[in-house]
C-alpha cells in the first residue's frame, strides 16, 4: 500500500477520482436520483440521513457521474459555509461555476472573492473545474455582502440558463451542521429560491431541520432519499475498493480473493466491517486508527491480535480527538455505563446528577458524542435515544 | 400602640404555627381598634385597619373567600383617612395590598372584574409610590402577576409586554441583597417563555425561539424548578406550533419529569396532553392513548370538566384511528 485510504470525509471534487475509486453501494438510492434526470422540468432532492452515514460522498458521486453524462447541465456544489445565506452561498458557487461570465465575475469580485481566473492563477489545485466540488474555502469567503443575494442570484442562474439551456444543478451540503434554529431561518428565507428554475440537491439530517422539513415542507422536495447503514457485504467491498486505491500493484477488487483485503485477512477485515457499523465515517475513522496502529507494531499484516489492539485504541483516540470538557466527558460517561440514554426514561435524579433539569439539554452534548463517533442516535419515531459506541474491548468474535 | 405592635409581631412572626399567629395578630389589632377609634387617632385607626387587613389576606383558618371580604373592606376603611393627597406612600401601599387581595379574590372567584379593579389600582399605586423604594418594587412584580395572569384570559401579547416592563422595572430597583430576590429573577425569564412561545404561534418564531432558548438557560440554573418546568412547557407548546413533533415531544417529557417531581397535578395533566397530541400526531396511536388517559385521570381530579371532554373527545378520535389498522390483539371501541 502508498499510504493509508482512509479519509475523514470527502474533500470534494478534487478527490473525485479517489472518490470514484472508493464509494460503494446505494445503487438503488443513485438509480433513483438518475431516474429523476432523466426529466427536464427542474427538481428539488434532498439527501438526509445520521451524521456520518454518507451524505456528502454520496451528493458528491451522484454529482461526478451526472457530470460525466449530461454535459449540457451545469453542475455546482457548495459545503453551506457558517455566516451565509443559502442564496449567497449558492451564488458564490454557481459564479464561481462561469468563470467566463463578466456579471458573476464582477459579483464575485464586489464580494471581495477572487474570481476564478484569479484562483487559476495562484492556485495549482485549481482546474478546469475550478472550485466545482470544492468546500468553499477561505479564499471564497466573501468580505462584502450583496445587499440582494436573492435578486442576484436569479439574475445568475438566468444567465447560467442561457449557457446550460438543459438545466443548472445547485447542490447545497452540510445544511445541518449550522445551528437549526439558523438553517430553520435560512430554509425559510430560502423558500423563493428553492421553489425557483434551478435544480436544487440538499443534505440533511433526519432529526434536525430536516425532520421539519419532511413534515412541513412535504411538497417542495420531489424526492427525499434516506441513507441508511450499509450491509455487512457492501462495507465489506467497500474495505476492498479503500484498500485497492493505494495498491500501487496487484490490484484486486475480488471480495472472494482473500488477496482482496490485505493487510488484513478475510477474517479480521468482517470483524473490522462488523465493529465499524456500516457507517463510513466511523469506518474511515477506525481505518486509520488500526493502520496506524499497526504500522506503531510494525506488524505487516492485521492478525487478530494487531486488529484488537487497533481497536482497543480506538476509544481513547475517539476520545482525544473530540476534548471533551467535564460536563461532555461526564455524559459520555454516563452513557457507557447506562448503554443508551432517551427522553423517555431517563430519570430526574439521573439528569441531576448530570448538573441538569431537562434531557433537552443533554442533546447538544450527546450530539457532539455522536459527531464524534462517541454515540450514536437512534432512529425512533416514539423517542429521542442515544446509545454508546459499542467499541469491543473483549474477546475476538468471528462472525462468518 | 402596643395592642397594634403586638398584631405585628404575630403577623411576621417566625416561630409557631403561621395559622396560630395571624390568629392572635387578627385579635390584637381588634383590640388596638377598639382605642384607635377614627375619630380619635385617625392615622393609627387607618394604620392598624391595613394591619388588620393583611392579616386577613393571608389567613389560613376560616373560610378564604370570607376573610378575603374583610380584608378588603379593612383596606377600604384604611384608604378613607390614608389618601393619595394627604398619605401618598401609605396610600400607595394600601392600595396596592388592596389589590393583592382582589387578585387572591379571582383566583378563588375566576372573577374578570377583580383582576382588572387590582390592575387598575396597582398602576395607580406606582404613580404614588417613592420610586425604587420596597413598595415601589412589590408593586410592580405583583402588577407584572396580574398582567400575566390577565393575559392568560385575554391572550393579549400586549399584557405580556407590559408584565415584562413591571418585573424589569422591579428588576432594576431591587437589591442583589434583597431576600427575595431569585423571586424577583426569575419572574422575567418566566414571562419571556411565555412571550416567547407566544410570539412563535404569531409566526415571529425565530424570536420566539431565542426567547424561550434565553429563559430555559436562566431558569435552569435557578432553584425555582416550577418556573423552569412552566418555561419547558411553554417551549413544547412552541415546538409543537411549529410541527417539529421531536422537539416538542422531548420538552413535553421533560416538562412531565418536572411536573412530577414537584407533584404539580395541573401541570402534570397538561404535559400528559400535549405529550399525547404529538404521538399521536406522529403515529403512535396505542401510546398516545396511554398518556391522553393519564391527562383525563388527572384532570377529572382536578375537576375540569371542559378539558376532561376535550380529552374524551380527542381519546375517541385516537380509538378510532387505531381501530382503523390491523391490529388482531388489541379491540378497541366502536366509533
Amino acid at each position: 500500500m502508498s499510504a493509508i485510504p482512509f479519509t475523514e470525509s470527502p474533500t470534494g471534487f478534487d478527490d473525485t477520482t479517489q472518490l470514484d475509486r472508493t464509494f460503494t453501494g446505494r445503487e438503488n438510492e443513485l438509480s433513483q436520483v438518475f431516474n429523476l434526470f432523466q426529466s427536464l422540468e427542474r427538481r428539488r432532492i434532498l439527501i438526509y440521513g445520521r451524521i456520518g452515514i454518507g451524505k456528502s460522498a454520496f451528493l458528491l458521486e451522484a454529482l461526478a457521474t451526472l457530470r460525466r453524462n449530461l454535459p449540457r447541465k451545469l453542475f455546482t456544489y457548495t459545503a453551506l459555509p457558517a455566516e451565509l445565506d443559502l442564496a449567497t452561498a449558492a451564488l458564490i458557487a454557481l459564479a464561481q461555476e462561469l468563470p467566463d461570465d463578466d456579471w458573476a465575475q464582477n459579483t464575485l469580485h464586489q464580494m471581495g472573492i477572487p474570481t476564478a481566473k484569479a484562483i487559476k492563477e495562484r492556485t495549482t489545485e485549481a482546474s478546469a473545474n475550478v472550485v466545482f466540488g470544492a468546500k468553499m474555502s477561505e479564499k471564497s469567503a466573501p468580505q462584502g455582502k450583496l445587499q440582494y443575494p436573492t435578486a442576484a442570484l436569479d439574475t445568475l442562474i438566468d444567465r447560467a440558463l442561457k449557457k446550460y439551456p438543459e438545466g443548472v444543478v445547485i447542490a447545497i451540503d452540510d445544511l445541518d451542521k449550522q445551528n437549526p434554529a439558523r438553517v430553520r431561518q435560512l430554509m425559510h428565507d430560502a423558500q423563493g429560491i428553492l421553489k425557483g428554475r434551478a435544480w436544487f440537491m440538499l443534505t440533511g439530517h433526519p432529526t434536525g431541520i430536516t425532520a421539519d422539513l419532511l413534515t412541513t415542507e412535504r411538497g417542495l422536495f420531489d424526492l427525499q432519499i434516506e441513507l441508511k447503514e450499509l450491509d455487512q457485504k457492501t462495507t465489506y467491498q467497500m474495505l476492498v475498493n479503500y484498500l485497492d486505491s493505494v495498491r500501487i500493484k496487484d490490484h484486486c477488487t475480488d471480495p472472494s480473493d482473500p488477496r482482496s483485503v490485505l493487510p488484513f485477512s478475510p477474517e479480521t477485515a468482517r470483524h473490522f466491517c462488523q465493529v465499524s457499523q456500516g457507517k463510513p465515517r466511523l469506518f474511515n475513522r477506525l481505518g486509520t486508527i488500526v493502520l496506524n496502529r499497526a504500522a506503531e507494531l510494525q506488524a505487516d499484516k492485521i492478525t487478530p491480535e494487531v486488529l484488537q489492539a487497533g481497536l482497543k485504541s480506538a476509544a481513547p483516540k475517539l476520545q482525544e480527538r473530540a476534548a471533551l470538557n467535564f460536563q461532555e466527558e461526564r455524559v459520555r460517561s454516563r452513557l457507557q455505563e447506562r448503554g443508551s440514554l432517551s427522553d423517555e426514561t431517563i430519570e430526574i435524579e439521573d439528569l441531576e446528577q448530570l448538573g441538569v433539569r431537562s434531557f433537552s439539554e443533554l442533546v447538544p452534548i450527546l450530539e457532539k458524542l455522536e459527531e464524534a463517533d462517541l454515540a450514536h442516535q437512534i432512529l425512533r419515531s416514539d423517542a429521542q435515544e442515544f446509545a454508546a459506541i459499542d467499541l469491543p474491548f473483549g474477546e475476538f468474535i468471528d462472525t462468518e | 400602640m402596643t395592642q397594634n405592635n403586638l398584631g405585628l409581631a404575630y403577623s411576621n412572626r417566625i416561630r409557631g404555627e403561621r395559622a396560630d399567629n395571624l390568629e392572635r395578630a387578627i385579635a390584637a389589632y381588634e383590640q388596638a381598634l377598639e382605642v384607635y377609634t377614627r375619630e380619635a387617632f385617625p392615622e393609627d385607626w387607618a394604620a392598624t385597619q391595613h394591619n388588620l387587613a393583611d392579616a386577613y389576606r393571608d389567613r389560613i383558618q376560616g373560610e378564604p373567600l370570607a376573610n378575603l371580604e374583610l380584608a378588603i373592606a379593612a383596606y377600604q376603611n384604611a384608604a378613607e383617612i390614608f389618601t393619595r393627597d394627604a398619605f401618598p406612600e401609605k396610600w400607595a401601599r394600601n392600595q396596592s395590598h388592596l389589590a393583592q387581595t382582589l387578585i387572591k379574590r379571582s383566583g378563588l372567584t375566576n372573577a374578570p372584574e377583580d383582576l382588572e379593579s387590582a390592575i387598575q389600582l396597582l398602576q395607580n399605586a406606582l404613580t404614588g409610590a417613592t420610586p425604587q423604594s420596597p413598595d415601589f418594587i412589590a408593586t410592580q412584580y405583583v402588577l407584572g402577576n396580574a398582567l400575566t395572569q390577565r393575559h392568560e384570559r385575554s391572550k393579549d401579547l400586549d399584557d405580556l409586554r407590559a408584565a415584562e416592563r413591571a418585573y424589569r422595572a422591579a428588576l432594576e430597583a431591587i437589591s442583589p441583597e434583597h431576600y427575595d430576590i431569585e423571586q424577583y429573577r426569575n419572574a422575567l425569564p418566566a414571562i419571556q417563555s411565555v412571550m416567547g412561545s407566544r410570539l412563535v404561534r404569531d409566526g415571529q418564531w425565530q424570536q420566539g425561539l431565542q426567547l424561550l432558548r434565553d429563559s430555559n438557560r436562566q431558569l435552569s440554573q435557578s432553584t425555582d424548578k416550577l418556573a423552569h418546568a412552566n418555561a419547558l412547557y411553554q417551549t413544547a407548546k412552541a415546538h409543537e406550533h411549529l410541527t417539529d413533533w421531536d422537539n416538542a415531544r422531548t420538552y413535553y417529557r421533560d416538562t412531565l419529569r418536572l411536573y412530577k417531581h414537584l407533584k404539580d397535578d395541573p401541570g402534570m395533566a397538561k404535559s400528559y396532553e400535549g405529550l399525547g397530541n404529538v404521538l399521536a400526531t406522529q403515529g403512535n396511536l396505542a401510546r398516545s392513548l396511554v398518556e391522553l388517559a393519564q391527562a383525563r385521570e388527572l384532570y377529572a381530579k382536578l375537576a375540569r370538566t371542559d378539558k376532561v371532554s376535550e380529552i374524551d373527545k380527542l381519546y375517541q378520535s385516537v380509538e378510532c384511528v387505531l381501530a382503523k389498522q390491523p391490529h388482531p390483539d388489541l379491540t378497541y371501541g366502536q366509533c
